[in-house]
């Protein structure tokens, strides 16, 4: 059976960082760490496997890029969007030209629009393959990993065709995008369709139906509604529609599961 | 509620406001010595009720700083973006980050970036750069930088 | 053992030879043996197995990854699997920026690593501080400022093609005995 994390809402209440108070236990993660993904070091106080405590410390991929930007144009500062989140290039891109558009209030063609949100669909499902796939590595699993970066190669090679680049795409501007879609682009992207619709069952049996899976993630890391908004977790409550009312995120998270 | 309400309710709340209109949603400037109970009505009133803080940042203009709070209301899905004018030479203002939690990771920022300090914060320390950089606010237009920066 | 060897060159080469010096093949009754310097067959045997640190710090850690997938797989060259901690690793592939505040971090992890060890800088970023060079206050202008590097990748991000390509030119530098490290090793 998995434990029910405890969580402490006040801080306050606990022993100072590293100072190792009666039953405490005070380690570092990162900035290395393979379940990091990416550069972050947090100092964890533990009580046994309860995690009590975290504080990150941020800043090891600091590119101080709001500097460059104070002397880059809006048309060169595209291209630094797309390294800002480079799992969703697509979709920092959209953001950074919807800005300017909205600020010249102009708008832009139809079919332009239409492409920018396929395209920035295709990103989130590539964006979400890796993230199950890292995540199903992280808790020990790790054919997933293989599994995922499948279908995401094969957006990759989507994108590859219409914009040039696997992962930094720069596609979208301001005003539009750069150049139309790739004749092939409505063919392959039906069949890659097909093949993940037919996939998804797999994913189902490997993963989210595994029961090992199923009790080292249920319970863990539970926020409340209330938590989320104040520390500003958007996306979560988004996810567990939370914050349309005051249903906490836990009792929905239960009747998922 | 629309922009118009708010704008009756706000200037009902606190007289002293400001606004600018135009953008999508409503500006609001108001004193610094203000923000702090302006703030706690913001979130407390029933009627408005701005539980979600969801940017926090400042803006250098060479003459004088500006902290831009943006907020929203999950409940009634109404946002406005409250801006306060800084001294540049000594800018202070009161923390809101035992209002909303969130605040606390964004001040620390804008006080490393920009060299705003936030009264009574808990913990005001660098987040992002290295040790060493307090006092060095990047952000800030007139920064310089020769050891690290080249300059296009 | 009879004495009546026949020398002949150049058939069934183990290792290949490169810089390094003639490989020999003596027929003995029972089967062939091979004559070659140790260093060559240790630097053969390095080569072929060289472990990655897992060290992305950024975009075109996504790209490794994309390598250690299936549809790339470097461990079909012999990077069998990507480490996590430095001391069982033997080439570190920078991929990302280097900021100041990871350089030390990145020094430390090179440190821990056993000898040999070797560098391989992927993308613009490691290699120069690529699409981050100019009015940044925060980034390392080339990894190359904080350790030393053998194989340098150029994209931004490199396709994985790239990759595999550098990987195989750091094993090409290893077997003809020519990394950093076994230039400077005193001769024998
Ligand atoms: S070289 Fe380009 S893709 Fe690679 S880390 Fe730097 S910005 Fe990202």
């Amino acid at each position: 059976m998995y434990r029910q994390t405890e969580i402490v809402s006040d801080v306050t209440q606990l022993p100072p960082l590293g100072g190792g108070g009666a039953g405490y236990f005070t380690i570092n993660v990162g900035p290395q760490h393979p379940a990091t993904h990416g550069v972050l070091h947090l100092v964890i106080t533990l009580n046994g496997e309860t995690i009590i405590n975290i504080e990150p410390h941020l800043g090891y991929i600091h590119r101080s890029i709001e500097k460059m930007c104070e002397s880059l144009t809006y048309r060169q500062f595209i291209y630094v969007t797309s390294r800002m989140d480079y799992l969703s290039a697509h979709i920092n891109n959209h953001a950074c030209a919807l800005c300017v558009e909205k600020g010249m209030q102009i708008e832009i063609p139809a079919r332009a629009q239409v492409i920018r949100v396929l395209m920035d669909e295709l990103t989130r499902i590539a964006s979400h393959e890796l993230w199950w796939g890292a995540m199903a590595m992280d808790v020990g699993a790790f054919t997933p990993f293989f599994h995922a970066f499948r279908e995401r190669e094969t957006i990759n090679d989507i994108m590859e065709e219409t914009c040039g680049a696997r992962l930094t795409m720069n596609y979208m501007v301001p005003g539009g995008v750069m150049h139309d879609l790739h004749p092939n682009f409505q063919k392959r992207v039906k069949s890659f369709l097909e093949l993940y619709k037919s996939k998804v069952h797999e994913y189902d049996e490997l993963v989210t139906g595994n029961i090992i899976f199923q009790n080292r993630m249920k319970g863990v890391g539970v926020i409340s509604a209330e938590d989320g908004i104040r520390n500003s977790r958007r996306f979560i409550c988004k996810i567990y529609g939370a914050a349309e009312g005051d249903e906490s995120i836990y009792s929905h998270y239960r009747t998922v599961n | 509620m629309t922009n118009e309400e708010l704008k009756t309710k706000i200037t009902e709340l606190l007289p002293a406001a400001t606004f600018e209109e135009g953008g999508e949603w409503l500006n609001i400037n108001i004193e610094p010595a203000d923000w702090l109970s302006f703030a706690r009505q913001l979130r407390n009133d029933s009627s408005l009720y701005f539980d979600y803080l969801f940017c926090l940042t400042c803006i250098d203009w060479k003459t004088h700083l500006t902290m831009v709070y943006h907020l929203s209301s999950t409940k009634y899905r109404h946002n406005i973006v409250v801006k306060a004018k800084l001294d540049r030479n000594k800018p202070e203002i009161e923390t809101v980050s035992h209002i909303w939690r969130t605040a606390d990771f964004h001040e620390r920022e804008v006080y490393e970036m920009f060299g705003v300090n936030f009264l009574n914060h808990p913990d005001l320390r660098l987040l992002i750069l290295p040790d060493g950089w307090e006092g060095k606010n990047p952000l800030r237009k007139d920064f310089e930088d020769p050891v690290n920066m080249i300059k296009l | 053992m009879s004495n009546d060897n026949k020398i002949s060159n150049g058939s069934s080469q183990i290792p290949p030879s490169g810089g390094g010096g003639a490989v020999q093949t003596y027929d003995l009754p029972g089967g062939g043996i091979v004559l070659s310097k140790l260093d060559d067959v240790i630097n053969w045997a390095r080569s072929n197995s060289l472990w990655p640190l897992t060290f992305a710090t950024s975009c075109c850690g996504i790209e490794m990854m994309a390598t250690a997938s299936a549809k790339y797989d470097f461990s079909r060259f012999g990077f069998e699997v990507a480490r996590a901690t430095p001391r069982q690793a033997d080439v570190i592939i920078i991929a990302g920026t280097i900021v100041n505040k990871m350089a030390p971090v990145l020094k430390r992890l090179y440190d821990q690593m056993a000898d040999p060890k070797y560098v391989i800088a992927m993308g613009a970023c490691a290699i120069s501080g690529g699409p981050f060079f100019y009015n940044t206050y925060s980034v390392v202008k080339g990894a190359d400022h904080v350790i030393p590097v053998d194989v340098y990748v150029a994209g931004c991000p490199p396709r994985p093609e790239a990759l595999l390509h550098a990987l195989i030119s750091l094993q090409e530098k290893i077997k003809m005995g020519m990394t950093r490290e076994q230039i400077k090793a005193p001769n024998p």
